[in-house]
């Protein structure tokens, strides 16, 4: 079974997102702070990363900084799922090597779970 | 003319002196005592008269003389006052001042200039100016010796203000804003002028400033996003069936938060434009593909309401310079309002034509036009027409606003005309390569 891991602190995103991923055949894994992010990547080697920005610990953009210069993960598609959405946000992001950049804000969880599952198949 | 009079009247006493001198060798000459006497008595007569005028005239000039010397005097210890306050002035002031004769070398540096270089005054003098420190852009690009500032200033008197760089000195680096002028006389470029302020705590305040926007921003959209995906399940009935009446309210909620969550982008986008750090960043691109990509998006609402949408533009429409996005959001902000304005069946016309160095765009409806009480405040901050309040909860007061800004900041122009019959808003872009 394919596994997603996904980086979320806020409890009511984390619930949604649970809620909307239970639905479909694949394995989920949460964490709330970057720390974690780092472990469970190690542990659970996901197919594919939700990353939040603003996280405990450890920021969004220095955990896709880890990830990406590290080689066994470097193939493991990340996809910035925030809501910070300025322009020097996206440029960070795709300099470090996001594979998408979600403004939460301005997406259903519907259109998010699409783009997730879209490198899953 | 009065000097010269006093001149000549000096110049007869000198003749009459002459004229003595002569008579005292030529009457040795003469052997008649009788011609002797007269001619000494006529030459005596002269010469007195003469001397006397050319006395006169001499005690006139020399008071001439002194009271020049004295004026001469006094504008001289006046221009050291003036020298003394102007130097004075340049030392207090808070900006680093550095003078360059035409080669770029060092002639005049204030205090400041020294405690922001590090560099003691006399170290300054006699040095060149482009050798002491290096200067890189914002972007941490270093810039050539012919390609700086002060170059620029001495080689084509070129003036540059209020730019902001890095310095760089000894591998400390100090973000400035710099100004140069070059000094030009008899159109000869002499020298130059910089001006420096360190503004490393503007920058420091900058950046918090952008981290607790990003910050409140960010924190504010967090939970609307919760409230949005929770509604969007509830209407898809991930969580059940929900009965008509309950979909009709969640549908409620979920436009009011979608208007909040654009309320608080606008804010974030009005408090960078306000503090200057909305960053443009210029591409070439057609206008035509914006406007018939924003139509395309927004054709259901233009068939929910039976609307005449045409789009007309000249064949020689060249690409503009601007930002994209920004540019997009304009157009999109337009158009959204001539349809939420215009009553069912109306018309809107949007037409694009080549003016001098700039791309116009002309946005016509035939909507409920703009009350002639409004029209001056339509274009600020929060700003909603009395007309159309009652007919419509969803704008923000922003859209025109930011308009406004996004095309100001793009060196273009925006304006309206309008009537009861409708309003025509009208913007300007310059076209690639023209300014």
């Amino acid at each position: 079974m394919k596994r997603i891991l996904i980086a979320e602190d806020d409890a009511f995103l984390v619930q949604i997102y649970e809620s909307k991923l239970s639905q479909l055949d694949y394995e989920v894994v949460i964490v709330t702070d970057g720390d974690a992010v780092l472990t469970s990547i190690a542990e659970q080697l996901p197919d594919v990363l939700v990353l939040d920005i603003m996280l405990p610990k450890m920021n969004g953009f220095d955990i896709l900084n880890t990830i990406k210069s590290t080689p066994q993960y470097t193939h493991i598609p990340v996809l910035i799922a925030s809501n910070l959405g300025q322009r020097e946000d996206f440029e960070k992001a795709k300099e470090l090597g996001a594979s998408e950049y979600l403004v939460k804000s301005q997406m259903g969880i519907g259109e998010i779970v699409s783009v997730v599952v879209s490198y899953l198949t | 003319m009065f000097r010269h009079d006093r001149l000549l009247l000096f110049l007869f006493g000198i003749v009459g002196v002459l004229v003595v001198i002569l008579f005292s060798v030529s009457t040795s000459l003469i052997a008649d005592e009788h011609l002797r006497t007269v001619l000494f008595f006529a030459v005596t007569t002269t010469t007195t008269y003469c001397f006397l005028l050319g006395l006169i005239a001499f005690g006139m000039l020399r008071r001439e003389f002194s009271s020049q010397h004295d004026k001469i005097e006094e504008e001289k210890k006046q221009l050291l006052i003036q020298v003394a306050k102007g130097t004075a002035i340049i030392s207090s002031i808070a900006e680093s001042v550095i003078v360059t004769d035409a080669k770029g070398i060092v002639t005049f540096v204030n205090d400041q200039a020294c405690k922001l270089l590090g560099i003691e005054q006399d170290e300054w003098l006699g040095r060149d100016y482009l050798e002491l420190c290096e200067l890189f852009t914002e972007n941490k690009e270093r810039i050539d010796r012919e390609k700086r500032p002060l170059s620029k200033a001495l080689l084509h008197a070129k003036s540059t203000s209020s730019s902001q760089y890095i310095l760089v000195r000894k591998k400390k680096k100090i973000p400035i804003a710099l100004s140069v002028a070059p000094v030009i006389v008899k159109k000869k470029v002499v020298g130059a002028v910089q001006i420096m302020r360190d503004i490393t705590k503007e920058k420091a305040v900058d950046t918090m400033k952008s981290e607790f926007i990003s910050l409140a921003s960010h924190q504010l959209r967090t939970p609307l996003t919760a409230i949005s995906w929770i509604c969007e399940m509830l209407l898809d009935g991930d969580y059940g069936t929900v009965v008509k009446a309950q979909k009709e309210q969640l549908k409620q909620i979920a436009a009011s938060n979608q208007r909040m969550i654009r309320l608080v982008s606008a804010l974030l986008d009005i408090s960078r434009i306000e503090s200057g750090r909305l960053h443009l960043d210029p591409s070439a691109f057609q206008l035509s593909a914006i406007i018939s990509d924003v139509l395309k998006d927004l054709q259901s609402q233009v068939e929910k309401k039976n609307l005449k949408v045409r789009f007309s533009r000249t064949v020689d429409i060249p690409t503009i310079l601007a930002d994209e996005k920004m540019i997009r959001q304009v157009v999109l902000n337009l158009i959204s309002n001539a349809i939420k304005y215009t009553p069912e069946q109306g018309k809107i016309l949007i037409k694009l034509s080549s003016q001098g160095s700039f791309v116009q765009c002309t946005i016509e409806d035939t909507g409920v036009g703009i009350p002639l009480a409004d029209q001056d405040r339509v274009f600020d901050k929060f700003y909603r027409g009395n007309n159309i309040l009652v007919k419509d909860t969803d704008g923000t007061g922003l859209g025109l606003y930011l308009a406004k800004a996004i095309i100001r900041s793009s060196r273009g122009k925006i304006w309206f005309k309008s009537a009861q019959s409708g309003t025509t808003f009208y913007f300007t872009l310059p076209k690639q390569g023209e300014l």
